[in-house]
């Protein structure tokens, strides 16, 4: 090492940047040697910048291409003119020696005797050591910028006036506490540093700053070992251990290494995981860190430069200290010791994560997402409008279900006294009968014929008096519709057998007029009883003001044109009036003084529901027809 | 105690009840003579069989109202139960306004119903007795010449014989052979006999006209 050698250490640069710095200098272009940059600008329409970038390693270490690109990206962003870039790598992290340094000068020299920089970046304590140390023997009268240079390195330094910069803050104890908290069961600490002197700058900046947790953890200093042994080691650490990589430039057997392959031997080798403070390193397999970029480091340099070109003094536009550092993590290597990354700090930032879906196509998937959301919402709201409307119809057909039945009990009731007569018939013959026979019973000799004929009567009578409970029974309750194939003309029978006495009572004669051999419809039974039950007890209703003699209805049943039956009452009343004649089957339309006027809206209704028409026409004579058109069953022949 | 001639007419439409109740009444030792509808009885039954009439009130065509109304109208006096499938009180008052000796609900018991019956041919059997003797007396006085006759109104209305000689300008003793005369047709022996008979038939000093019979009463006697 030379004059710079102590301060050798610079850890933050060397350890990437292993061996050179740049100098950059700025070159008030071919035009004048004013001075002035502020002059030097204004004269030019021409001007160049010449800027020399002096690095302390060699040109393959990437830190040294990072920051590089970085600067130039950032100059060209301000610069007030054209910029011509220079570079040297010194080299001198491996070539230390005086003789060397002494060779590098009159290359130097020599190579740029016509050439006046306007700015020399120095990037890397070495680099920094050697442009000030040489500007003068150079004739250089550029200011100098540095970067990649530790404060701690910096603080040992003498910087003349021209000299400006950043001082970089490596920071191995926060990434050791970004660890622990990546681990809290963590006993043991291996800290990794090399022979350079350089790594053993680190192993001693390691001591100082870890020795808050000498007490609590075991802490082992892996120290300028050769690398076989280094790697041996590290594959046989205790249990809840972690490693800590400072940096190893050179190994025990004096073996040269980057940074990145140190580092990548270690992270292979080591049974626990690695962190590091370069972010260089990430993706050799580390965890991470708590680490500047090389390109914040960069960019930083580039705005001191550019403020120094617009006339401030190098020292006065120096930063202290880098303060982008951050929290990395390299996302595969969490994953591979099954970290969680909800114990990251806020705002760690997370390298090689897959690159997911989300991350290629975020726009795409929020689009599709959104478009989905819509979509789900959309269909979520109409199937629940769907289930709310199929709710409502429910309701609504059990709301019918029930006016039908109310309508149909109603119909039963204004029955009621021919019904309970219908039931006498049979009692009454029953009774009889068996009176009768007791009487039989106690003569001698017994007519045994006649008893028997009077316990068949009464057999036949109780069935009679059944059947007529049961007719009731199925109309007066309650139930689902039950549609099956019916026979029209037997239902009209049946329903008249029911209305027999009524009609009696009231003085109407029926004739009937059925068309034999009709194939059967599909329907409910009880529900179209009830509807031909509601047409009779209308008709009568309509004769009402007729003479006796005069009352009477005709029941048709017929094929019409259209593959469909129909059944017709006709009576002999005054008709319907024409006011009345369309709105006859809307409900609570009434023309009698009793009943609600639900009575043929609910017959419509059923008609309806059975895929039939119900209709009202006046006839040419007097009186009104009701055409009650039902479907043909499927089933049946046509 | 049923007159052995007396039958029971049932009209009822329907044909199990007829048939049952047929057979009760025939099992109660009544002649019974069925009949499914109201038109078939009044074709077919005979006015001069004694006896009653059993009849549903609710059948297709005529009621039984009606048909008990065609009965009257026919001049058929033979007395009427109903029994009636509805023990409505309208329907009620009206059979009995228009007659009707008996109304019963179906089912009937058959005390009831064996009860009306017998009642009802009793009454017919009165009735008849009653149209019977009055008929005789009807035909008796038809014998009577119309001098007789007025003979016979003078009689029953108290006046002695000279009165009625002066009244019909004869002498006292032909009134006595008219009155003895009369006396002998009528068939009755004594002066009381002969008032009664006459009252029967409503015969009083003015009603008994030459050539005019008295009619008949509307109610049986008591």
């Amino acid at each position: 090492m030379k004059g710079v050698g102590t301060k050798a250490i610079d850890v933050r640069w060397s350890l990437s940047l292993r061996r050179f710095a740049a100098l950059v200098v700025w070159v008030c272009a071919s035009a004048a040697p004013a001075f002035d940059p502020g002059c030097a600008m204004a004269q030019a329409p021409d001007h160049r910048l010449r800027v020399l970038m002096l690095f302390s390693n060699d040109s393959l270490l990437p830190a040294n291409q990072l920051v590089s690109n970085s600067i130039k990206t950032s100059l060209e962003a301000g610069a007030p003119g054209r910029l011509e870039y220079f570079t040297e790598y010194l080299d001198m992290v491996r070539f230390p020696e005086a003789e060397q340094e002494a060779r590098l000068v009159g290359f130097i020299r020599e190579k740029y005797a016509r050439t006046r920089f306007d700015t020399v970046f120095a990037l890397g304590s070495q680099a920094l050591d050697f442009a000030i140390k040489y500007q003068a023997t150079l004739s250089w009268d550029a200011p100098v910028i540095y970067a990649g240079v530790r404060e701690e390195s910096l603080r040992a330094m003498k910087l003349p006036s021209n000299a400006g910069g950043i001082a970089s803050r490596f920071d191995a104890l926060t990434t050791l506490e970004l660890a622990l908290r990546l681990l809290p069961d963590t006993q043991h600490i291996a800290v990794v540093t090399g022979a350079s002197n350089f790594d053993r700058a680190w192993e001693d900046v390691a001591h100082d700053k870890f020795k808050a947790y000498e007490k609590r953890l075991n802490l082992i200093y892996l120290s300028a070992m050769p690398m076989q042994d280094l790697l041996r080691e590290l594959a046989h650490l205790p249990q809840h251990s972690v490693v800590i990589y400072l940096s190893v430039l050179e190994d025990g057997a004096g073996a040269q290494f980057y940074g990145t392959d140190s580092a990548g031997q270690v992270a292979a080798a080591a049974n626990a995981p690695v962190f590091a403070v370069y972010d260089t390193l990430l993706g050799v397999g580390i965890v991470g860190g708590y680490m500047n970029t090389f390109e914040d480091m960069g960019e930083a340099a580039a705005k001191i430069a550019l403020r120094v070109l617009a006339g401030e003094r190098p020292d006065a536009a120096s930063s202290r200290v880098l303060q982008t550092a951050y929290f990395v993590v390299d996302w595969r290597q969490l994953r591979r010791w099954g970290l969680s990354e909800a114990n990251l700090p806020a705002g760690t930032t997370a390298r090689f994560k897959d690159p997911s879906l989300w991350d290629l196509y975020r726009g795409q998937i929020i689009a599709l997402i959104a478009v989905l959301l819509v979509q789900s919402l959309l269909i979520m709201g109409l199937l629940i409008q769907d289930r709310k409307r199929r709710r409502a119809v429910l309701e609504a057909k059990k709301g019918r279900d029930e006016v039908t039945h109310l309508a149909r009990v109603a119909i039963l009731g204004e029955l009621s006294g021919a019904l309970a007569h219908e039931l006498n018939q049979p009692l009454t013959a029953i009774l009889s009968n068996a009176q009768a026979a007791q009487r039989l019973l106690a003569k001698t000799p017994v007519d045994l014929d006649e008893v028997r004929e009077i316990l068949s009567d009464i057999g036949d009578d109780d069935k009679r008096a059944g059947e007529v409970i049961n007719r009731l029974h199925a109309l007066m309750k309650k139930g689902e519709a039950n549609l099956r194939p019916l026979d029209l003309n037997g239902l009209a029978k049946d329903v008249l057998e029911l209305a027999r006495s009524e009609l009696i009572e009231r003085n109407v004669a029926v004739t009937t007029r059925f068309t034999p051999g009709l194939p059967d419809i599909r329907g409910d039974l009880v529900q179209l009883q009830q509807v031909l039950l509601n047409l009779i007890m209308n008709a009568c209703e309509a004769m009402v003001g007729n003479a006796d003699a005069d009352r009477s209805f005709e029941i048709s049943t017929a094929r019409d044109g259209n593959g469909r039956q129909q059944l017709v009452v006709v009576d002999r009343g005054p008709g319907v009036s024409p006011e009345l004649i369309n709105r006859i089957f809307e409900p609570f339309m009434t023309t009698k003084t009793h009943g609600l006027g639900l009575g043929l809206s609910i017959c419509r209704s059923i008609v309806t529901a059975h895929g039939g028409q119900l209709r009202v026409v006046n006839n040419p004579d007097r009186g009104a027809s009701f055409i009650v058109s039902l479907p043909i069953h499927a089933g049946g022949q046509a | 105690m049923n007159d052995d001639t007396a039958t029971v007419f049932l009209v009822d439409d329907d044909p199990s009840v007829l048939r049952a109740l047929t057979r009760l009444l025939r099992a109660g030792g009544h002649q019974v003579s069925a009949f499914g509808s109201p038109r078939d009885f009044l074709a077919q039954h005979d006015a001069a069989v004694p006896g009653c009439v059993v009849l549903d009130l609710t059948m297709p065509g005529l009621n039984g109202l009606e048909l008990q109304t065609a009965l009257a109208a026919a001049g058929c006096q033979r007395p009427v139960i109903f029994v009636s499938g509805q023990g409505d009180v309208p329907s009620s008052v009206r059979a009995m306004k228009a007659g009707a000796v008996d109304f019963l609900t179906k089912p009937v018991s058959e005390e009831d119903l064996l009860a009306a019956i017998g009642r009802a041919i009793e009454r017919d059997r009165l009735m008849r007795q009653a149209r019977g003797e009055l008929s005789a007396i009807a035909e008796r006085l038809d014998t009577l010449t119309p001098r007789e006759r007025e003979v016979l109104r003078h009689v029953v209305a108290g006046q002695p014989n000279k009165q009625i000689a002066a009244d019909l300008g004869t002498v006292e003793k032909t009134v006595k052979v008219h009155r003895s005369r009369v006396m002998g047709k009528m068939g009755v022996r004594s002066l009381a006999d002969l008032v009664r008979m006459a009252e029967r038939i409503g015969i009083t000093a003015t009603t008994a006209q030459s050539g005019s019979h008295p009619h008949l009463p509307d109610t049986p006697p008591r």
